[in-house]
């Protein structure tokens, strides 16, 4: 399974989101999201970076 | 000015029936409406209504094994089908990084247990669907039975503070919240709104079989009254005059007909008497103006040597007949 990049951020407006597990979803302001990198990118000022990236892929982990 | 000479008396004749079929969301996760106009009352043909969830038993309990509840044996409402839960245990599966997730604990249509991990947080747990360190979004399939919050990435025995089982929370309650049928218009309302749970984000799904009235007209039939409220006016007399209060109060709708064929035995309408019927009543009959209501039908046969035989009709309602333009 290839490897697939999340970050957690925290939403700063109600707006539609793909989820990588869940599909699309809505944003809830000051809730906190796992979302991968292309998403972020798309939703731009939507959201904002509250901690560095986790892998999801449990064969990363030690 | 106008006389209802060519009106027209429609009452419920037949019904066609809807089998169990989930019921649209109207958008407010509170109403859901249906395939009918109306909800017939008729014995044997009122809605029943069967909205995803627990009917009774499938409570969560601490297990000794590790990461592992017990689930108590019960039944379920999945789809409008009442499904058996064997009792048994469930295992979770910890998050390898963050500690904070929330696991749902579901049955489906099978009445197979599954756990499904929502996203794991470093520092807490959220009460929104999807959020990182919240509950899932669940498929439309299933009927959440309640929530296990762990907060270590460590394998343990689960704790009871560590099972959220709140109904419309955390749990799916076929019975929970309640709802009213409105069978003027084919829809249920719900007393809150469902929780939006399952991928969509959506409610859980409302089935229901109902049938929808049709209606023959009512021939020879005149002197309709409808069933309709009517406001009192009492008053107590107190030493500088008086103290007035009002009350309200439903009158009996009432109708007359001239039994042809049938002399009042045989006629299709007296064969209904003693049911819960809709009648709908145009003042013009080319019109499309027309009150509507139901009530249970009563009759009382007059044989008359000297005229014609009568069957004086009473509607009595539980709601007054309303108004329709169209």
């Amino acid at each position: 399974m290839a490897t697939q990049k999340l970050v957690c951020v925290k939403a700063r407006e109600a707006a539609k989101a793909k989820h990588p597990l869940f599909g699309e979803i809505q944003l809830v302001p000051n809730v906190d999201y796992d979302l991968d990198e292309a998403e972020i990118k798309r939703l731009g000022k939507s959201v904002e970076l509250v901690k560095p990236a986790v892998a999801s892929d449990s064969d990363e982990q030690e | 000015m106008p006389s209802a000479s060519k009106g027209k008396l429609e009452y419920e004749s037949s019904r066609t029936l809807y089998a169990m079929g989930a019921l649209t969301d109207s958008g407010d996760t509170t109403t859901f409406t249906s395939s009918a106009a109306l909800f017939s009352r008729y014995e044997g043909s009122e809605p029943d209504v069967r909205p995803n969830g627990v009917i009774s038993g499938c409570e969560i309990t601490t297990n000794t094994t590790n990461d592992t509840v017990s689930i108590s044996a019960g039944t379920v409402y999945v789809a409008g089908a009442e499904v058996s839960v064997t009792a048994g245990t469930q295992a979770i599966t910890r998050d390898g990084s963050n500690g904070y997730l929330i696991t749902s604990i579901t049955v489906n249509g099978s009445g197979t247990l599954a756990a499904t991990a929502g996203t794991a947080h470093a520092s807490a747990h959220s009460e929104t669907r999807a959020a990182s360190g919240g509950p899932a979004l669940l498929a439309t399939t299933v009927v959440e039975l309640g929530q296990i919050r762990t907060t270590s990435i460590t394998a343990a025995a689960i704790l009871s503070s560590e099972i959220k089982t709140t109904r419309n929370v955390h749990r799916e309650d076929a019975f929970f919240p309640g709802w009213t049928e409105n069978d003027n218009d084919g829809s249920i309302t719900f007393v809150a709104a469902l929780m939006e749970n399952h991928t969509g984000p959506v409610p859980k799904v409302v089935s229901a079989e109902y049938s929808e009235p049709q209606f023959s007209e009512q021939i020879d039939a005149v002197d309709f009254v409808p069933v309709e409220q009517s406001n009192t006016q009492n008053s107590t007399s107190v030493y500088n005059g008086s103290v007035g209060s009002s009350s309200t109060s439903l009158n009996q709708g009432s109708f007359t007909f001239y039994p042809r064929e049938g002399n009042g035995i045989t006629d299709p309408l007296i064969t209904e008497k003693d049911k819960n019927l809709w009648f709908k009543f145009f003042p013009k009959r080319s019109g499309t103006r027309h009150l509507k209501g139901k009530g249970i039908l009563g009759v009382t046969r007059s044989y008359p040597a000297d005229n014609n035989i009568s069957v004086a009709c009473t509607i009595s309602g539980d709601k007054a007949f309303t108004e329709h333009a169209s």
